[in-house]
């Protein structure tokens, strides 16, 4: 009888030890996991951006290493990993967006130097027409150039239509040969 | 029927009332700052986005599970459980708002550069016309 309880408790024993050491390997998977996310967040070329949230996530990612040594498997370890891994994650995202907002301001440059370069454009065209003596006084301009039949007349100092699509149908020119 | 009690009863009644007042309080959602920060930065999440986002869907549904969780934990009495899950959900949330938001930044920086390209073109062309008529 003695010898079935011993065998009781031993095996009771060893299956909670299993189980530790089962969510203790979890957790280490989980940790490398976590790691893994702050080193990729580090090589994001924008990683300096986001300085505030790369310290914050260091920090979290310190806590659950701690944690997961100091107390492993315990539920205050999984939610220490678990939030470092999204504080990685946040940094990543953080650094990424600064890169988009920046590549944004300069699309936007070459945004405003296209609109420039197109106003400038519209604003030399009806003086290009005024020399050929084309009628500029509001008055339909039909194919207005011999040979360049495949441009629609417009009446001279209107403003190129701002609408891309009507544009591309006063515009359709040929490609350069 | 508060006349007909003496001042001994009157007094305990009223410390039963505070005291079960108190633990309904304890139970509710917004005892927790944690889960009221949750809450918040889901809703900024989803006011973004991010639900429609693929990129961001899974996180907002780990944040709501996450909150859904949270709240039961807190049901049950389990604070430190609840605070644990709160706090998930609330990084949960905040990633999938930038995800959101990355995504947008990035279509808007695609949009930009794709009319400034027509833009050019166009310019491109009007020159082209304004050169040719010059030359004749």
């Amino acid at each position: 009888m003695r010898g079935v309880l011993v065998a009781v408790m031993l095996v009771v024993g060893l299956t909670g030890c299993a189980g530790q050491a089962q969510t203790g390997s979890r957790q280490d998977h989980a940790v490398a996991r976590a790691r893994a996310a702050m080193d990729e967040a580090w090589a994001e070329p924008y990683a300096s951006s986001a300085p505030g949230a790369f310290a914050a996530a260091s920090q979290a990612l310190e806590v659950a290493e701690s944690l997961a040594r100091t107390q492993p498997g315990s539920q205050a370890a999984a939610d220490a990993i678990y939030i470092a891994e999204r504080m990685a994650e946040r940094a990543r995202l953080e650094a990424r967006c600064a890169a988009a907002r920046e590549a944004l301001d300069a699309a936007r440059v070459q945004h405003a130097q296209a609109a420039r370069s197109l106003e400038e454009a519209q604003s030399r065209l009806p003086r290009a027409i005024g020399a050929l003596d084309i009628p500029g006084d509001g008055a339909p301009a039909s194919a207005t150039v011999p040979g360049e039949s495949h441009v629609p007349g417009w009446r001279t100092g209107t403003a190129w239509p701002t609408d891309v699509k009507e544009r591309a149908t006063v515009a359709d020119l040929p490609e350069e040969d | 029927m508060w006349t007909y009690l003496s001042r001994l009863e009157r007094c305990l009644t009223l410390v039963g009332l505070s005291a079960l007042l108190g633990g309904c309080a304890s139970l509710g959602g917004g005892a927790l700052p944690e889960m009221g920060r949750a809450r918040t930065a889901l809703r900024a999440a989803e006011e973004a986005g991010a639900s429609a986002e693929p990129a961001a869907q899974m996180y907002v549904a780990l944040a709501q599970e996450h909150l859904e969780r949270a709240s039961g934990r807190l049901a049950v009495g389990d604070r430190a459980g609840a605070v644990g899950l709160a706090r998930r959900a609330e990084l949960d949330a905040e990633v999938a708002l930038l995800a959101a938001r990355e995504t947008g930044l990035r279509d808007a920086v695609h949009r930009t550069l794709d009319d400034t390209g027509q833009i050019s073109d166009e310019a491109a062309k009007i020159n082209e016309v304004a050169r040719r008529r010059a030359g004749r």
